[in-house]
């Protein structure tokens, strides 16, 4: 079990992360939140890469500091933007990948199967510098799970992936993470709603609410609204309501629309998603 | 192992350091090549022989007389400095060493004390070594991995590998061409028998000379290799690596550091009044600095220095300040906008600079600035030799030979 306990992370002046408590299991854990909410200072701390300006991490119950390599051999992280020696093959890597992490000998085969699940044993002898971006976004996934770490850091693993891969993406990562901690830093809503366990939402550096994604759907009841409008009524509806869809029909707009309340006599209330959620927590820094 | 082996790769990946490594390399070749011979510089080896034991009785009876002018209250350094050649030199007769007639090894060995292109491979390497995590991006990756950490272990081991091959080659790339050039005669010659050596005070021979020149070119490369690793790491900048790298290549050029001086006489160092022989003191005092700066690179290796942060925080934006007055300036002078060329205009870039095959003419340029020098200060040499005839063979030197 990893807890954050009063974690906070400055900048210069600049608080990137404010006291941050939370404790997370096994399980998917989304960290949802825009550019620049403290998502990937906080993976970092986690991964031990920051130090943490004050608060601590604790791994099931003992500061990650004392715990040393026994901590670290226990991380799968993979980085936003993922660097890798150029020269080295993709079988290569991953096997100087294990031998960094102080994986027993001869787990060649484990390289092998890891390199199918991600779809780049076809390429295992191929350069990385003549992989394309999502193939070194796959190979940095695979590096990450390698040697089944106990708690799997994720910053937007899906970011460059193409619809096919993403969901190949999104669907290995929920049948590894039965028994292990999954962290996945995204803005990308859709990829993580059916299988998170929880979502953590920060906002500048704070994190404003943790809860099952139904739950946090559940929040939205009766605040999205679909509106048929012309043009003059959109131009109205467009600046005092926060718009999260625009479809255009015969006779002008479908709106899709975030409001406390009905916006007009013809709203009609929807069945709300996370996405209207993302759009009602941050519309007003997006 | 594995790791070392990983390590290598990563470097050796770089073409732009093969590359550098064997132009440099070749460059030392060709120096050492075309290098004139030394045997022209000294007397016959006949003679030489003939007059060797006289030449060293003559140094012991110089420190005597030395003694008995100081007897009356002297710097006790001065003394035991006097008493310690008397010693050296008398065990080197006692020791029954006499010079043989030998070929090549004088070239050989004056051409192998000057390792200034070795060093400067060595601050390439080191450089690279420490800077390929953070050129690939793959420095988090140390921070978190089980063995990260021991890698910059294996960063000293792969300098030290390297550090070998290195000189090893350049070694061998010495030995050959001095050997399709002179020749060479017996390997197990007194060392006093190269005549440049004559005066040296260790009771050794040729091979185990080369052995020690070995040893010490080794070591050398290795310290300024993990030098400029620790600075790299440190700055986490190419450009402070290179300039502090750079600047202890030419402090040794323009100091004419040659491992041949703890060798040519008797040196020593004061210490606390005493005179100690100063190559054992110099070996000592480097393997201390060597293990000082492992002990720091692997001390903080992984670690996200501030200062290596701020430093390199300040280098870009020095080069970012340096590109906008750049920018401005020639804004200012030159509008930008396209020109044509004629041919062979842009068959100069081509070749030039498109190949990068301008580094190889700066290099060769540099080369020949070396050699330059080099005869320069062999001018000098013929002046000392010539002066020191005059006094030896016409007596003292006085101010209207001098003129």
């Amino acid at each position: 079990m990893l807890e954050l306990k009063n974690l906070s992370k400055n900048y210069g002046r600049v608080q990137a992360l404010k006291n941050v408590n939370i404790t997370l299991s096994s399980g998917i854990y989304a960290l949802l939140g825009p550019n620049g909410s403290g998502k990937s200072t906080m993976m970092n701390i986690i991964a031990g890469i920051l130090p943490q300006s004050c608060g601590e991490v604790l791994y099931d119950g003992i500061n990650v500091k004392a715990l040393g390599a026994a901590y670290r051999e226990k991380i799968g992280y993979m980085p936003q933007y993922p660097g890798m020696y150029p020269s080295f093959s993709v079988r290569d890597f991953l096997l100087y990948m294990s031998e960094l992490k102080g994986l027993p000998r001869g787990n060649e085969g484990e390289v092998d199967s890891i390199l199918r699940r991600v779809e780049l044993d076809d390429c295992a002898d191929r350069k990385i510098s003549a992989l394309s971006g999502g193939m070194k976004q796959r190979l940095s996934l695979a590096q990450a799970v390698l040697g089944s770490p106990q708690i799997i850091i994720l910053d937007e693993p899906t970011a460059g992936l193409d619809p096919k891969q993403r969901i190949a993406v999104r669907n290995f990562i929920a049948e590894i993470s039965a028994d292990k901690t999954v962290l996945w830093a995204t803005h990308i809503v859709s990829d993580i709603e059916g299988i998170a366990r929880e979502v953590v939402i920060l906002k500048k550096g704070e994190v404003i609410d943790i809860a099952a994604p139904e739950v946090l759907i559940e929040k939205m009841k009766d605040k999205v609204w679909s509106v048929h409008a012309d043009g003059r009524t959109w131009q109205e509806l467009k600046n005092k309501y926060l718009i999260c869809g625009t479809v255009p029909d015969d006779d002008g707009l479908t709106l899709r629309l975030l409001s406390d309340a009905s916006p007009c006599d013809d709203a009609i209330n929807v069945v709300p998603t996370l996405e209207d959620y993302y759009l009602y927590i941050y519309g007003d820094i997006l | 192992m594995k790791l070392l082996k990983y390590e290598l790769k990563k470097l050796f990946s770089s073409k732009g350091i093969l590359l550098l490594i064997a132009i440099l390399l070749a460059a030392n070749a060709v120096l050492c090549f075309l290098s004139p011979s030394k045997t022209a510089d000294h007397q016959s080896d006949e003679k030489y022989i003939a007059g060797y034991q006289n030449d060293i009785r003559r140094v012991i009876r110089l420190a005597e007389l030395n003694i008995a002018d100081l007897s009356g209250g002297g710097d006790g350094y001065i003394i035991d400095y006097q008493k310690k050649v008397i010693e050296k030199y008398s065990a080197l007769i006692n020791a029954g060493q006499t010079p043989e007639s030998v070929i090549g090894y004088n070239e050989y060995i004056l051409f192998s004390g000057q390792i200034t292109l070795l060093l400067v491979l060595a601050v390439v390497i080191g450089s690279a070594v420490a800077l390929c995590e953070k050129d690939a991006g793959m420095k988090p990756f140390l921070g978190i991995s089980k063995k990260g950490r021991s890698v910059y272990g294996v960063k000293l081991l792969s300098l030290l590998f390297l550090s070998i091959t290195l000189t090893a080659i350049d070694s061998l790339t010495g030995i050959i061409l001095c050997g399709i050039r002179y020749g060479f005669s017996g390997v197990f010659a007194p060392l006093v028998s190269v005549q440049s050596l004559e005066l040296c005070p260790y009771p050794i021979h040729i091979i185990e000379y080369i052995g020690i020149l070995f040893v010490m070119g080794v070591f050398l490369t290795f310290t300024l290799s993990v030098l400029s690793a620790l600075v790299g790491k440190l700055s986490g900048s190419y450009l402070l690596t290179f300039l502090c790298g750079g600047a202890v290549c030419a402090g040794l050029y323009i100091s004419d550091f040659d491992i041949n001086n703890y060798f040519i006489r008797y040196r020593a160092v004061n210490m606390f009044g005493m005179a100690v022989d100063a190559f054992p003191v110099a070996l000592i005092a480097l393997l201390f600095i060597c293990a000082v700066l492992c002990t720091i690179f692997c001390f903080l290796g992984n670690k996200q220095t501030t200062l290596g942060d701020k430093l390199h925080r300040a280098e870009l934006m020095l080069l970012c300040s340096i590109h906008s007055i750049f920018k401005r300036f020639t804004k200012i002078r030159k509008p930008r906008r396209a020109k044509r060329h004629g041919l062979y205009l842009y068959e100069l870039k081509k070749v030039l600079i498109s190949s990068k095959l301008i580094l190889l003419v700066i290099l060769l340029l540099g080369a020949k600035l070396y050699i330059g020098i080099g005869d320069i200060s062999r001018d000098d040499l013929y002046e000392k030799e010539y002066y020191r005839l005059c006094a030896e063979l016409s007596g003292e030197l006085t101010d209207e030979k001098s003129a």
